[in-house]
Parts: structure tokens; sequence; C-alpha cells
């Protein structure tokens, strides 16, 4: 079994994407071999009231309810953002994106530990995005630095019972973080943006398959290139089952 | 069969052999049959006149140890012609090796390169030319497409494969979709969605070549953007392969039009 664990749908705002549809986005899936994808909504991005996203994330997703595990969008910098999240609490909602280089806050902000404290009282999932695509790609009038990530242990320390999915996170950032990765046991990198030459097994190697997550980014990248890093590197069956679902399932279960 | 057009052979061992025997490894595990390698065993902006004779060697140890899966670029530089093209002579007309990398030395539109490249026409082997378009900002001396299209129209029997469509591949393709002389590759970018098929419509299939730019990526992460792409499979043949086997087989293009 496979789970994905950051992918998005909606509208992207700077090109034309396929299957970024609930329907084609399944259909996706179901050729790549996957059977469940946490989804985040792409045009909440670039909102200020995030809630419009959220409502059409949570529609969107009714039709595949065994398929899509919707994950609110909240800006815990925007006025208001507790009642965005009471209602992506009461629409279903079991887990949430950050985007902070987007939404203008640090993961030391005081902002952030709220919405963590908020995040354990509720046992929400939180997903972290380091950032959305290649900085060198970004349109010129929207450049978007990548966040710092070496804070991030200011945001899981007061928290231990909070997973933290750091998303879209690159080698080098990996390598950056790996020990407090590899220290706190409810902190995870998913593989969407891991590169170099047998980047799974050198991973596993440096936070333990416990800590990785499966995660294709798609539909903004091809899902086959995942799915292919998972082959690239000689991983045991017993790692490839962590990081294909298990982990996934442990952190979703502990919500049961 | 699957050709890796686009490989460097840094970081993974004491000499040229581990660095083979170590990406070998890997790419065996996705089917990838032949790397196309360059630059040395560390890369530099600027090489020397000697840094160009050591990076050339390290790559011709690597095919020599292993030619029936390792096949080699030439490392120019115009700052150097005269080593350049020695090391073309040596290299390539005398063997094993395939065709010509163009790194970031100078902007290739500079007229610097005309000799490499009336030379390489001569040889009858391609040019495979880094460009990027980055909106943090290019290297002073990093190609763009519009460079490369610039050098592709003044040598129009050369052939050239634009390294990472131009980085911003939307544009990179665009401005080069025109020029028949310029096929790309598909290397050295996060695997976004799209660019293959885009790169098809707008060149051709022909036009269009596998690569990784291992190993500072991922042979994984670039092959997906080929099994991942909407294509026939005729076209995912000629791109996974057997563009790269026609075009750096010497003896099918000598004195191309």
């Amino acid at each position: 079994m496979t789970i994905d664990c950051n992918a998005h749908i909606g509208y992207w705002p700077f090109r034309a994407l396929k299957n970024a549809q609930p329907d084609e986005f399944v259909s996706l899936m179901d050729r790549c071999g996957v059977a469940q994808a946490c989804v985040g909504v792409f045009q909440g991005l670039l909102y200020g009231d995030v809630r419009p996203a959220n409502d059409w994330l949570a529609e969107a997703c009714q039709r595949h309810p065994d398929r899509l595990i919707p994950q609110a969008i909240v800006n815990p910098s925007f006025p208001g953002w507790e009642q965005d999240l009471d209602e992506a609490l009461q629409m279903g909602f079991t887990g949430v994106r950050l985007y902070p280089n987007y939404h203008c806050y640090e993961l030391g902000d005081a902002c952030a530990a709220e919405l963590m404290a908020a995040a354990a009282e509720h046992s929400l999932l939180v997903g972290v995005h380091i950032r959305m695509y290649d900085e060198r790609l970004h349109h010129p009038r929207c450049m978007v630095p990548a966040l710092n990530v070496t804070q991030v242990a200011e945001l899981v320390d007061g928290q231990p019972g909070v997973p933290v999915v750091l998303c879209n996170i690159k080698t080098a950032e990996i390598t950056a973080v790996a020990d407090t990765v590899k220290q706190a046991a409810n902190l995870y990198v998913e593989i969407s943006n891991l590169e170099g030459t047998g980047g799974v097994g050198k991973l596993i190697g440096q936070v333990g398959a416990g800590s990785i997550l499966f995660g294709t980014h798609a539909p903004y990248q091809y899902m086959d290139a995942a799915l292919l890093k998972m082959r690239e590197s000689e991983i045991s069956e017993e790692d490839a089952a962590a990081i294909f679902s298990l982990n996934a399932q442990r952190i979703m279960a502990r919500r049961a | 069969m699957v050709v890796d057009c686009h490989v460097h052979l840094h970081g993974q061992g004491r000499t040229a052999m581990e660095n083979v025997d170590f990406r070998l490894g890997y790419a065996d595990r996705l089917g990838i049959d032949v790397l196309i390698v360059s630059l040395g065993e560390t890369l530099k902006h600027q090489p020397t006149a000697d840094d160009i004779e050591a990076d050339n060697n390290w790559v011709r140890d690597a095919v020599e140890y292993c030619p029936e899966r390792i096949s080699g670029l030439v490392y120019a530089s115009p700052n150097h012609i005269d080593q350049t093209l020695d090391a073309m002579e040596r290299h390539i007309h005398d063997g094993p090796m395939v065709g010509l990398k163009m790194w970031v030395c100078r902007r290739c539109s500079d007229p610097g390169y005309d000799a490499i490249v009336e030379y390489a026409v001569e040889l009858g082997v391609p040019i495979q030319q880094h460009t990027w378009m980055k909106s943090t900002g290019n290297l002073e001396t990093e190609s763009t497409p519009w460079d490369l299209l610039e050098l592709a129209r003044r040598h129009p029997r050369a052939q050239f494969v634009m390294a990472h469509s131009g980085g911003n591949w939307e544009k990179g393709i665009r401005i080069v979709a025109e020029q028949p002389n310029i096929a790309i590759d598909l290397c050295g970018g996060d695997p976004e969605a799209g660019q293959t098929e885009y790169a098809v419509s707008y060149l051709g299939a022909e036009r269009v070549l596998f690569g990784s730019d291992a190993t500072g990526r991922s042979f994984a992460s670039q092959l997906g953007k080929v099994t991942g792409a909407e294509l026939t499979d005729a076209q995912r043949q000629l791109i996974l392969g057997g563009n790269a086997s026609r075009l750096f087989a010497p003896e099918e293009h000598s004195g191309a039009e």
C-alpha cells in the first residue's frame, strides 16, 4: 500500500497543471498505484482569507473519501485564524498545512507556537512546506524565499505529541536538520524534493526509516519521480513498507 | 536501450572507476544502460588548461574502464583554445569520446567558441551546452537559451543539446523551438510535471533527450519525467535512448546540414 503524504489539488497560479482536479488526480493515483493521498489546496497559498480554499477542498474531496485525505490550509498570522481552524475541524479535516514563507511568519514566531498548541488540542497532523517550487524558477514579481528550516526544533520541542511533516525539503536542508529529525519522535520528512544518487538510502542512514514519509508533490511534480526514488536505492522490505505507508498509518491512527 | 545523456563523475570515490561503479549500481536498478559523462573529479567553473587536461583524462579513464556502459564528452573552454582543440584531437578524433561539454566559463554566444564548434562539426560530434535562466540571477558567464540560439544560428551545421531545457523550461523550449540544430535534455531541475510533454509539443520527440545530471540529481527523479509523461511508446523510446544513440554516434551526423 502506498500513501502519498504531500499532494495538492486545485488551481496553481503560475502554470496550467494537469491532474489537479479531484477526479483526474484520483485517476493519476490509480495509474501510479497510490492508494491514498494527503492533499492540500493550491489556491489558498496566495489568499488572504483561506476559508474559501478550505471550503473548496472539503467539497472536492467528498467525492473520494477513501482516497483523498484533505488537509486544511491555515495561516496563524492572519486575524481570526482560530475561526478558520474551527471551521476546518467542523468540516472533518484531520490535518493542516502551513506555508510560513508565503504567509510571512517564521517557525519560531509566537503564532506558530499557538497553532501547534491548537494542533495538540485537536490531535492534528501538521505539514510545513519549506517551499512550493524551485526558487530559481519563481515568477520574477512573486519571488518567495525558502523557509529557514533550522527553526523547526523550536516548533516541535514544545509539542512532542504533534506530528510535523517537513514537506518539499531539499537534500541539503535535511542534512542541516538531520539530528533534530532523528531525535524528535514527532518530526518527519517526505521525499518529494530529495535528490542525489541513491537519496532515499542515504536518508535512511541519516534519520532512520521511521522518520521518513513517501511524498510526491503531485500533481506539481510527476508522481513517478518519487516512486522511482524508492526503487533507485536498495531498501529493505521493512524500511520500504514503513516509508510507503506504515509510518503514515501510525501517525493517522493516533487520532482514533 | 536507455541512455542517460547527462552524468557527472565527482564525489563518490577516489578514481573515475570508483565513481563509475557507484553510479552503475543505481542505474542498474532503474534500467539505465548507458551513461554519457563529462567534467572531472571536481566541478570547476573556470578550469585552467591543466584542469581541462585532468578532467578529460578522468572521463577517458571512465570510458576505457567500462566502454559498453560509459561514453564521454570532452570538456571544452574558449579560454584555453589550444588545449581544448588538442583534447578534441586526442579524445574524439582518435577516440573514444563522442562529443563536447561546454559549461559556464564563458557565455556561449561569445565568438571565442567558434573554433571549437567548427572543429566539432568537422569531427561530426554534438555539443552539450549548459543553459539556465534563473529568477535569482545567473552567473555572469552562464549561458541562457538566447546565447545558445545565437551560437546555433552562427553554426547551422553543428548539433547542440541544450542542457537543462534552459532551466526555465517553458521559456527555454520556446526560445529554441524554431532552431532545428538544437535538441534539449530534460535534466537538472525538479521533476515538474508537464515538462516532457511541453518539450515534445514544441520540438517533436526527436529533439528531446533523457538526462539526469547525476550525481547531484537522482537518476530516479529525472527518469520519472519520462516514465511519468503522457507520451506514445515510440516517443518515450526516442527520449529515453533513441535520440541519444543517434546524436552521439559520430558516424551518423558527420557533415550533417
